[in-house]
């Protein structure tokens, strides 16, 4: 069948409109840096590295603390450069514990529900340490069906999966079931109980107590924590998933305590220096966080959230973090006086290159 | 492979419009609307999988060939439109139009909610 020219011309116009489109709109994955920031040998292991883990990467920044001091280095980012640090928030959160015990404002044998309102939920009679070392038998989300839908759907669209408040908090608590109580599960929603638990003994918020207690002491004065979108600064850095897609900030509302935090290196290599040198500051001996605890035996070695590499797998005490844009990794070599720090904006896990870093400097 | 089936679900999209341009028989438009509804969910499905597929920089080559297979399926429905009549049964017509109606809606969500 013959067609007039007329249509054939939109034809080609709308085939032409329909590519325009797609290539103006086509997702570009970011690509690491070149920028090369602070020590150049430290910068080039850390772009030699980058690849060790797949994913996409974007910016990186690492520090090395050891005797002599921190040497910096980054791909397209500094010491001074904002990452959200994700689970590495939970040492924070058992430092706060830790410091309340030392006041005497809890123990650690003491049940969350004396301090939140669980009920007569399974989760009331849960021990404020083993919501620390992930011995609580809670699991690692809130299994209600609103907060598996919006885990579920987060992880397609790299949003922050825990915009829920106290109450809601609470709620997913009571709701919980005790899964092999004693044995370590990591739970998200164990450390979130623990933190609004001490924030509740304390009578202040999470981001006050953490301010006022670690923060401010440490002198840590770029790194801070917005429990809700509405509360971070304008143009708040925002990462990628690890496919490269943009993904939203995580705020994470009342789960705040368990990765809300954002800090740079140069703040997070002040804490690992506290860290190493048992600084006044930190409040505590930080080998209470710091030692493993609990039964030996089956499962990870860990402390007040503090994982320790068992003794076949290396020296190194740490903790990592991932939110639905960035990666963060804290390892110390406890014995040999090392830190190291590697914070991303991409999802794609920097643990690998952290340990990797932590073993090249020794 | 769970990270598959998002891309998975836009192919079978845009190729079900692809079809519904081109096709002879099997799985070709009945008529106008059927064609303008397979056409809006794939435009809308591929908008909507820049935020849902992980468009790593492999895949990316599969986003410009769903671009030019879409581009493709656009061609042929521009030149079947005139030749389709507006709805093959008008005695349905209150359902067809119910049918479309909701699509739409759903297709217009999931790029609202995706894309703003």
């Amino acid at each position: 069948m013959k067609r007039p020219t007329r249509i054939r011309l939109i034809a080609v116009g709308a085939a032409l409109a329909v590519i325009v489109a797609g290539v103006l709109a086509a997702p570009r994955p970011p690509t690491l840096s070149t920028s090369a920031t602070g020590d150049p040998g430290l910068a080039q292991s850390l772009a030699d590295k980058a690849g060790i883990e797949p994913g996409a990467r974007d910016t990186l920044v690492t520090a090395v603390i050891d005797a002599e001091g921190v040497a910096y280095a980054g791909l397209g980012a500094d010491e001074t450069t904002e990452f959200e640090i994700g689970s590495i928030t939970k040492t924070f959160t058992a430092l706060l514990l830790a410091q309340a015990v030392e006041r005497g404002e809890v123990a650690l044998t003491d049940p969350v529900g004396d301090y939140l309102d669980l009920g007569d939920s399974a989760a009331a009679d849960v021990t404020l340490a083993d919501l620390s070392s992930h011995r609580s038998g809670l699991p690692r989300i809130a299994i209600t069906v609103s907060a598996l839908a919006t885990s579920l759907w987060s992880s397609y669209r790299g949003s922050d999966p825990y915009p829920f408040d106290l109450a809601a908090l609470e709620e997913h608590a009571r709701a919980a079931a005790l899964t092999d109580p004693g044995t370590v599960a990591y739970s998200n929603l164990g450390v979130a109980l623990l933190g609004q638990a001490l924030a509740a003994a304390a009578g202040t918020d999470y981001p006050e107590l953490l301010q006022t207690r670690v923060l401010e002491p440490l002198g840590m004065a770029h790194t801070s924590i917005a429990v809700t979108a509405d509360a971070l600064p304008a143009g708040a850095r925002t990462g990628y998933t690890t496919a490269g897609r943009p993904a939203d900030a995580w705020t994470m509302g009342a789960y705040a305590p368990a990765g809300a935090i954002r800090s740079t290196a140069a703040d997070m290599a002040l804490y690992a220096q506290a860290l190493l040198s048992a600084d006044p500051a930190l409040g505590v001996d930080p080998a209470t966080v710091l030692d493993p605890q609990g039964p030996a035996g089956a499962g990870p070695l860990i402390g007040l959230a503090w994982f320790t590499q068992a003794p076949e797998d290396g020296t190194a005490t740490w903790h990592n973090g991932g939110t639905g844009g960035f990666a963060s990794m804290l390892a110390l070599d406890r014995t040999a006086n090392r830190a190291v720090i590697v914070l991303g904006n991409t999802a794609t896990s920097v643990d690998a290159l952290a340990m990797s870093i932590l073993e090249e400097n020794k | 492979m769970t990270n598959w089936i998002p891309l998975i679900v836009v192919v079978a999209f845009v190729g079900g419009f692809a079809l519904s341009a081109w096709s002879p028989r099997f799985g070709a438009a009945r008529d106008r609307l059927a064609l303008a509804t397979d056409g809006l969910a794939a435009a809308g499905i591929l908008i909507a999988s820049r935020a849902l597929v992980d468009w790593s920089t492999a895949t990316t080559l599969a986003w410009y060939a769903l671009v030019l297979l879409l581009a493709a399926a656009t061609v042929g429905a521009v030149l079947r439109w005139q030749s389709l009549p507006p709805l093959k049964d008008p005695a349905k017509r209150t359902r067809r139009a119910i049918g479309a109606g909701f699509a739409a809606t759903v297709i217009l969500s999931l790029v609202a909610v995706t894309s703003l």
